[in-house]
């Protein structure tokens, strides 16, 4: 078969061989001499393109429609969390003061308190009476149950609980200080002081709660408030206070990726709220029950009765505990816990089926299936990851019992579909970065307390690239693996429309090949165990986490991972 | 009311299901589109998203005059011609390359391309029927190639042929689609 030089380089360009300059030169200006051959060409390529969209259209249409789901999914979630939220405190509020004093504090972030609440004294006492009044029912309790024989999985409080698994539970808050497990008198000097007690709740309770005249209504008390948090009851929203005491039927929403609270009970059961999180409601009737509508909180239980077990009710399951500590993780479809101590019961609310998950497992729940998995061993990313010489990799991977585990790459030429584009990032004395299209700080990785940050700059009018880096985690042995973590960005320069996303990749370097895993978008932050990354690996296969750049979107950002775990998974029977 | 008209309004109200499933009718049509000027897999479905996120933020000003398909396909060209617009200047810093002169034309062609996408739909039923009459032969290296992602080289061992041979082969076929597909569409044109 003999065909012309101009068809053997075309099609050795089609094919993804590198032509040498020469070449290409050559069919340059064959295309320039021949308008006829060029139009051939052009439209062959786009027939290449057509067929190659096509194959992708059929073989990925899932996959494709997955990724426009997440996306409307995050554009409804923003859009609709914030402005519900919105609209909501303008109607509640019902004063344009009120509003716009909510709006400085925001636009003010993270300043300080907000200023002195102009909320009448009468509300001011009726308020301390409650609080009061809850301490004294606190004390009461916690002194009746001293009598009682100790039980055995009593627990004061979080910090007293012994470490049952190396690594602690997804957490996005920084360490506490030892805090009391129920309100002390000194915390009631605190409350006094408190700037802003919010208004006395209504008598009607919308659960049909005793009335305060009659009990004690309410059921915890938010202990701690960090950032935008707000208190979601049947007046509508109002801020939060540390201090207050919530009654039956009454919400908490945190707003923003920071914002953080802590809510404990008289006996000493406490959860804390992280970012961006809805608990719908609290109760008590008789065992405690929360509603967590989006977001995720971690959760240390004491020892519940067993006839009054504690439950907290997601979109998709409802979680029973008697006694034990774990996190939670929900979305609109998907459930996720990850047991520290104890035995959690989930129940499918789709399926109304059960799995029960005790310390170490994990178990998860969606509309279609309930599962539950041990974890064999746990990959936490280093909390401290340095370089042992400047200006070389040395240190990069780290290694876990002698075996490569963790690494940071730089990609370069900026194309991650090739293995051979991965190379690792360079120690500097400070942080990691690039050995190469280092100008500007990026590609860069930054271990701190908060976990690792990977610095990435989309390329600029007068950059030639893009400067990616990259996460890998290299698999130890055979078997299936689960990622647990947090992942939010923090765009420092430029703008995009469109999210950014973190490219789940599964790369095999002795095969050269890459395959995606998941592309999840960073429009807000996501925990990382809903997006079911549970995968096979075989040993020495490489799992990359990649920030990825929407294309004509001139970005810089720091993409931080936060508690991040690979955990290599057996599943239960 | 058509099921079509249905989802439509379903998700002018805001129903990510129905347009969920609207994506799924018209994913192929966007996706080929934006890939027969674009070569990179990863940057086709990126800016197809892209027009889907974008055809629902505006789907309340979709009037109805034109099909969805062709909205769809007016959104997805902006979304091509803004990427290209920056990759041919990105390309022209870096060099006049074979890449360029293709991003180049690619460019020209779907700026020219008014309205956007009018001749795409006919072009892809007309692609998909010539498939369907490629010969028997024709037809397999087509799809083994395209289609069940077998490469040159695996086609050449399975069949005993040189690689480059299964190339010329795969190129010829193409410009036998090509005339096919410019037939039919011209008899199209012509009723």
């Amino acid at each position: 078969m003999t065909i012309s030089e101009s068809d053997s380089l075309w099609l050795r360009y089609l094919a993804g061989e590198r032509l040498q300059p020469w070449e290409e030169q050559r069919l340059l200006r064959f295309l320039e001499e021949d308008p006829e051959l060029k139009e051939t060409l052009v439209r062959d390529h786009e027939l290449d393109g057509m067929l190659r969209a096509l194959d992708r259209a059929r073989r990925q249409e899932a996959g494709f429609l997955r990724e426009v789901r997440s996306l409307l999914d995050a554009e409804k979630d923003r859009t609709r969390f914030v402005s519900r939220f919105r609209e909501r405190l303008k109607r509640d509020a019902g004063s344009s003061r009120f509003l716009k004093k909510i709006t400085t504090r925001r636009a003010s972030r993270p300043a300080a308190s907000p200023a002195p609440s102009p909320a009448p004294k009468i509300a001011l006492i009726a308020a301390e009476f409650l609080v009061g009044a809850f301490l004294l029912w606190a004390a009461l309790s916690s002194s009746s149950e001293r009598t009682k024989p100790a039980p055995q999985a009593r627990r004061a409080s979080v910090e007293e609980a012994p470490e049952v698994r190396q690594a602690p539970p997804l957490d996005w808050a920084p360490k506490r200080t030892p805090e009391p497990a129920a309100p002390e008198p000194s915390a009631l000097s605190e409350l006094r002081a408190a700037p802003l007690l919010p208004p006395a709740p209504p008598l009607d309770s919308p659960r049909g709660a005793v009335g305060r005249h009659e009990t004690l209504p309410a059921v915890a008390i938010l202990d701690r408030v960090q950032g935008d948090v707000y208190l979601r009851g049947p007046r509508g929203l109002t801020p939060a206070q540390p201090g207050h005491s919530l009654m039956p039927g009454e919400g908490i929403v945190s707003v923003g990726p920071k914002s953080r609270a802590s809510v404990t009970y008289p006996d000493a059961t406490r959860f804390q709220i992280r970012g961006d999180t809805i608990v719908q409601e609290l109760s008590q009737n008789p065992g405690k029950r929360v509603v967590l509508s989006q977001g995720s909180f971690s959760i240390s239980v004491s020892r519940q009765p067993a006839d009054a077990p504690m439950e907290i009710v997601t979109p998709v399951a409802r979680i029973t505990v008697v006694g034990t500590r774990f996190s939670v993780a929900c979305g609109p479809a998907a459930t996720r816990v990850m047991v520290d101590e104890g035995l959690v019961r989930l129940t499918s609310l789709a399926r109304e089926e059960t799995v029960d998950a005790a310390a170490g497992d994990c178990a998860g729940a969606t509309a279609s299936r309930l599962w539950s998995a041990r974890s064999l061993r746990s990959y936490a990313l280093p909390s401290d990851w340095k370089g042992s010489k400047s200006d070389s990799a040395q240190g990069n991977p780290s290694r876990v019992d002698g075996r490569p585990t963790w690494r940071l790459d730089q990609i370069w030429p900026d194309d991650p579909a090739k293995v051979d584009n991965y190379t690792p990032l360079v120690w500097n004395g400070l942080f990691w970065r690039a050995s190469e299209q280092g100008s500007g700080g990026q590609p860069s990785a930054e271990v701190s307390e908060r976990g690792l940050g990977l610095g990435v700059r989309m390329w600029w009018p007068d950059q030639l690239g893009s400067k990616l880096a990259s996460l890998a985690f290299v698999a130890p042995a055979d078997g299936v693996y689960a990622v647990e973590g947090a992942v939010q960005t923090d765009i420092w320069e430029g703008a995009t429309q469109k999210p950014l996303a973190l490219q789940v990749l599964k790369m095999d370097r002795k095969e050269k090949q890459i395959t995606e895993v998941a592309s999840i978008p960073l429009a807000t932050p996501q925990l990382l165990e809903l997006q079911d990354l549970v995968l096979p690996l075989k040993a020495q296969q490489e799992l990359i986490f990649l920030p990825r750049f929407p294309e004509r979107s001139h970005v810089a950002c720091t993409v931080l991972f936060e508690g991040l775990k690979v955990h290599r998974m057996v599943s239960k029977p | 009311m058509s099921d079509l008209r249905k989802l439509i309004a379903q998700a002018r109200e805001g129903s990510a299901d129905a347009y969920c499933a609207l994506v799924r009718i018209y994913q192929a049509r966007v996706r080929t589109y934006i890939g027969r000027y674009i070569r990179d897999p990863n940057i086709v479905d990126d800016l197809a998203q892209n027009t889907f996120l974008s055809g629902y933020r505006k789907l309340d000003s979709y009037r109805g005059d034109a099909t969805l398909g062709t909205w769809l396909l007016a959104i997805a060209r902006n979304e091509a011609l803004m990427y290209l617009r920056d990759e041919r200047l990105r390309r022209d810093r870096e060099g006049s390359g074979l890449t360029t002169m293709l991003a180049r034309a690619a460019r020209d062609r779907v700026a020219a391309d008014e309205p956007a996408g009018a001749s795409h739909e006919s072009e892809l039923a007309a692609l998909e029927e010539c498939l369907d009459g490629l010969h028997e032969h024709s037809g397999r290296l087509i799809r083994e190639f395209y289609f069940e992602g077998r490469t040159a080289r695996e086609i050449s061992e399975g069949s005993g042929k040189k690689e480059v041979s299964v190339w010329v082969t795969i190129m010829r076929i193409r410009r036998a689609l090509r005339e096919c597909i410019e037939a039919r569409t011209s008899a199209l044109k012509a009723l």
